[in-house]
């Protein structure tokens, strides 16, 4: 996890070039509203993520980090738009410097390139909600419930457990969608087979009725009977698979056919004729049998003629005309006879159809034959069949054709001897068997019934796969929603208890027993807030503006504590804590320094008030600091760098910068004092205005001071503690050297307040001045370094327990034995 | 995946594996698709808990 040493700003935002040293301790950049401070926490944003949150979201259409990132003067240079961190891992304790340019924002460079710096780098990348602005406080209190639980469930990364939550309920659909399919299918397949049975009902199908419709069928293949049926149970068992079923009036249907060609071969005779007659006519003019022979011949020589010369025989003719008609009158002799080709040809077809449906009876008949032991009538039906093919096979030219016209004039079939004679006897040989269709009807219903009931089967098997799928389905998803829930309520649960202890926190002096639920919902996540302990209602319903933000800010830190837990070591608020009311800002720096001891936070305000607060109450040191002036389109931010106020004045003195310096002077006192009557509990005339007056101020918090020496010195002497007793001696002496001195050049301080007559000053008139008000100050403030807090009194009035510093350096007793 | 993602996937894993209601093939297989960066599609996720649940009936 990162921590930020320095800052290094070039041509980014409204900035041209800034240096922060930070030192990876919490640091305020404060100023007034457009002096440039958010374009420090854009470069921070910027360098850690590669994005810039105020350039993305609602009303930022047309704005990108690559043409807005760099500054207004650079925008086509986005090369020099960069931002150098030099940063610390807390983890490792390793530090390295990252760098990022606009030009090439998706990525940095790291050096060195450790691992350990690298996933330092990545976590801070990951969470870009390690910076935040007033307008996203307040979208975690005031948003819709079910919005809430989107930025809630966003910031804490928990959109994945949404995501596998609608998964795992879309793959509960996809089980139970497959589950009604194969319940579907179930039913076809069970209503195909009992259709099969001619079964009405709508009982189980392993019932009685499917037993006794399959060994009906059974006992007519005389097999034995099933005593039961099993889903498993082969309905054709024992079924001999002795070639196809006898099917007796079949049989005989093919026997008749065949003769009935034989004797009475009609079309056959028909289609012979045809083609006799055209053979006839071919044989009766020799040169038509020549013309189509020659046909294609002198349909080439005509396309080939280009002379007096025959393209085919080189023959000489007296003209190109004279030999282009000799050609052409061959070519029309031979057209006539292209027309009897076609007339021969067709009744060539014809005849081998016939011829084709006389061989297809011959082969049906031939197994019966052998079947029934005439082998002599069935060795004559194959030659016979083998003849007959040869034959048809042969009518396919007109030469063929001619060479058939012996057999064709004839018998084209030339029936073989016997084979009428042999028919006849195979036909009442068949007709006196006994008809066998029952059985071929049985087995073949057996077999069509056992195809179904293994449909069944396998649809039934699949039925029972998806039912325990749908069910295993259900148990993941409500296993995974119960994991989940428990865990978000028991995250929201803490979260709660830590939003609600911190507002307690900031808000203990009338809000001491605040509560706070979230409460998760059906994708909602409700807020509600106590009220005055008068009852639990929405954040907006009755709090001021001043207690929703201080609540955003609080349920923002308790949310990213339970996201980051150790790894919370780094938030930058941007302008956020202004939204605190005056009264709260203590116990609200308080909270961030106690709670979150090693969280480096980076805050800007346009409070002066406030950034005083946070450096008084110890949150940020006296040098963590940066306040910016003003803002110029050409320079960027007018800003002081030094960081301790008497720094400031110093260079100032040094420069000759009297009135800057007298000016710092002044309005520091202003500003301290007014501190200072507030942390001791000094007392001042009330002023509806609150503008006291410094000299009123000063009084007072001296008085209290005093007066609270007192005590210390009453508490030491009752608890006869020497060293309490002399501490507060040294303290009090201190006193009786700063005081007077402060009083002596009090005459200045009211000159320096209420004139500008510091403007004749010289160095020399304003050092006393310096000098004294700094060791008044001193006198309410811790020596150590790293505190350097004003002084507080703990305790009401009257009841005063303790006058102490942030640290506890300081810490006088005031209560008496 | 953050930390809370990946606890809440943890504690349901587990819990899972607990309840012996699922089989190892499902539970690995959830374990499997579930850790990825890129979640599976339901389909995916469907077909493997089918398939989960062996064939002995067929």
């Amino acid at each position: 996890v990162i921590q930020i040493d320095a800052i290094h700003i070039e041509e980014f935002r409204g900035i041209r070039e800034l240096d922060l040293q930070l030192g990876s301790k919490s640091f305020v950049v404060w100023g007034p509203n457009g002096s440039g401070k958010s374009g420090v926490v854009d470069a921070i944003d910027f360098v850690l993520t590669g994005r810039i949150a105020r350039l993305s979201g609602t009303g930022t259409g047309g704005v990108s980090v690559l043409r807005h990132g760099p500054h207004v003067y650079q925008r086509d240079n986005a090369e020099s738009a960069k931002v150098v961190l030099t940063i610390r891992d807390t983890a490792s304790g390793q530090s390295g410097v990252l760098t990022r340019t606009v030009k090439t924002a998706h990525t940095f460079i790291l050096s060195p390139d450790t691992a350990e710096l690298r996933a330092a780098v990545a976590l801070a990348q990951d969470h870009p909600e390690l910076t935040l602005s007033r307008r996203e406080i307040i979208r975690y209190v005031l948003a819709e419930p079910g919005k809430r639980q989107q930025e809630v469930q966003a910031l804490l990364k928990l959109e994945r457990v949404d995501q596998i939550r609608r998964l795992l309920v879309a793959a509960r659909k996809k089980s139970s969608a497959e589950f009604d399919l194969s319940t579907e299918e179930v039913r076809t397949a069970e209503a195909v087979m009992r259709r099969h049975l001619d079964l009405f009902t709508t009982t189980e199908l392993l019932g009685p009725e499917v037993t006794t419709a399959i060994n009906k069928r059974r006992a007519v293949l005389g097999l034995v009977p099933l005593d039961t049926i099993a889903i498993d149970t082969d309905l054709r068992a024992d079924i001999s698979d002795d070639g196809p079923a006898f099917n007796k009036s079949a049989a005989l249907r093919d026997i008749r056919a065949l003769t009935t060609g034989i004797t009475e071969p009609a079309t056959l005779k028909a289609a012979t004729g045809q083609l006799l007659a055209a053979l006839d006519e071919l044989t009766a003019d020799p040169d038509i049998l020549a013309s189509l022979r020659h046909h294609g011949l002198v349909e080439t020589g005509i396309s080939l003629v280009d002379g007096p010369s025959c393209p085919l025989c080189d023959l000489p003719w007296p003209d190109v005309q004279a030999l282009k008609a000799h050609l052409q009158a061959k070519l029309d002799r031979s057209a006539v006879a292209t027309a009897l080709e076609s007339q021969i040809l067709t009744a060539a077809a014809a005849i081998r159809a016939e011829l084709g449906s006389f061989i297809g009876l011959i082969q049906t008949v031939c197994p019966l034959a052998v079947i029934d032991g005439e082998g002599e009538l069935a060795s004559r039906l194959r030659v016979w069949g083998a003849d007959l093919t040869s034959v048809a096979n042969s009518l396919t030219t007109v030469d063929a054709a001619a060479a058939q016209r012996q057999r064709i004039t004839t018998d084209i079939l030339a029936t073989p001897a016997d084979v009428a004679d042999g028919l006849a006897a195979l036909q009442a040989t068949i007709t006196a068997k006994p008809d066998q269709t029952a059985t071929s009807d049985a087995k073949t219903f057996l077999i069509v019934a056992q195809e179904r009931w293994t449909r069944v089967r396998l649809a039934r098997a699949r039925r029972a796969k998806a039912s325990t799928a749908q069910i295993a389905a259900q148990t993941i998803y409500d296993t995974y929603c119960t994991v989940a829930d428990e865990a978000l309520a028991n995250l929201y649960k803490t979260v709660e208890d830590d939003f609600s202890a911190y507002y307690r926190q900031i808000n203990a002096d009338d809000e001491s027993s605040f509560r706070a639920a979230l409460e998760q919902s059906g994708g909602k996540l409700g807020l509600s807030v106590d009220f005055y302990g008068i009852g639990m209602y929405p954040p907006a319903a009755y709090h001021s503006e001043g207690h929703q933000d201080g609540m955003g800010v609080c349920l923002y830190l308790a949310l990213i504590k339970r996201l980051l837990g150790d790894d919370f070591r780094l938030a930058v608020l941007d302008d956020v804590v202004m939204s605190v009311d005056r009264n709260h800002r203590r116990q609200f720096c308080a909270l961030l320094k106690n709670t979150f001891p090693d969280v480096q936070f980076i805050v800007t305000t346009h409070d002066e008030v406030w950034a005083r607060q946070m450096q008084s109450s110890g949150l940020i040191g006296r040098k963590s600091q940066a306040r910016f002036h003003g803002w110029t389109v050409d320079g960027g931010p007018v800003c002081d760098l030094s960081g301790d106020i008497w720094d400031r004045i110093d260079t100032d003195l040094a420069n000759d910068d009297i009135p800057g310096a007298a000016h710092k002077i002044r309005r520091y006192l202003e500003a301290a004092t007014a501190d200072l009557a507030e942390s001791l509990g000094a007392r001042v005339t009330y002023r509806a205005d609150a503008n006291y007056d410094l000299g009123e101020l000063l009084t007072a918090v001296k008085g209290r001071h005093g007066d609270l020496l007192k005590k210390a010195a009453a508490s030491a002497d009752s608890w006869n503690n020497t060293h309490a007793r002399q501490r507060v001696q040294d303290i009090k002496d201190q006193r009786i050297k700063v005081i007077p001195a402060q009083e002596c050049e009090g005459w200045a301080i009211n000159k320096l307040v209420h004139n500008n007559d510091w403007a004749t000053m010289g160095r020399g008139d304003f050092a006393p001045i310096l000098d004294t008000s700094r060791q008044l100050l001193e006198l309410f403030t811790c020596g150590n370094a790293d505190c350097g807090s004003w002084i507080y009194v703990v305790g009401p009035p009257g009841k005063e327990d303790s006058l102490r510093c942030n640290c506890g350096s300081y810490n006088l007793n005031l209560r008496c034995k | 995946m953050s930390t809370i993602e990946s606890e809440v996937l943890a504690a349901f894993l587990e819990r899972i594996e607990a309840s012996g209601k699922i089989s190892s093939d499902v539970a690995d297989g959830l374990q499997r698709m579930l850790i990825r960066d890129k979640l599976p599609s339901a389909e995916e996720l469907a077909r493997m808990i089918t398939a989960g649940q062996g064939d002995a009936l067929a």
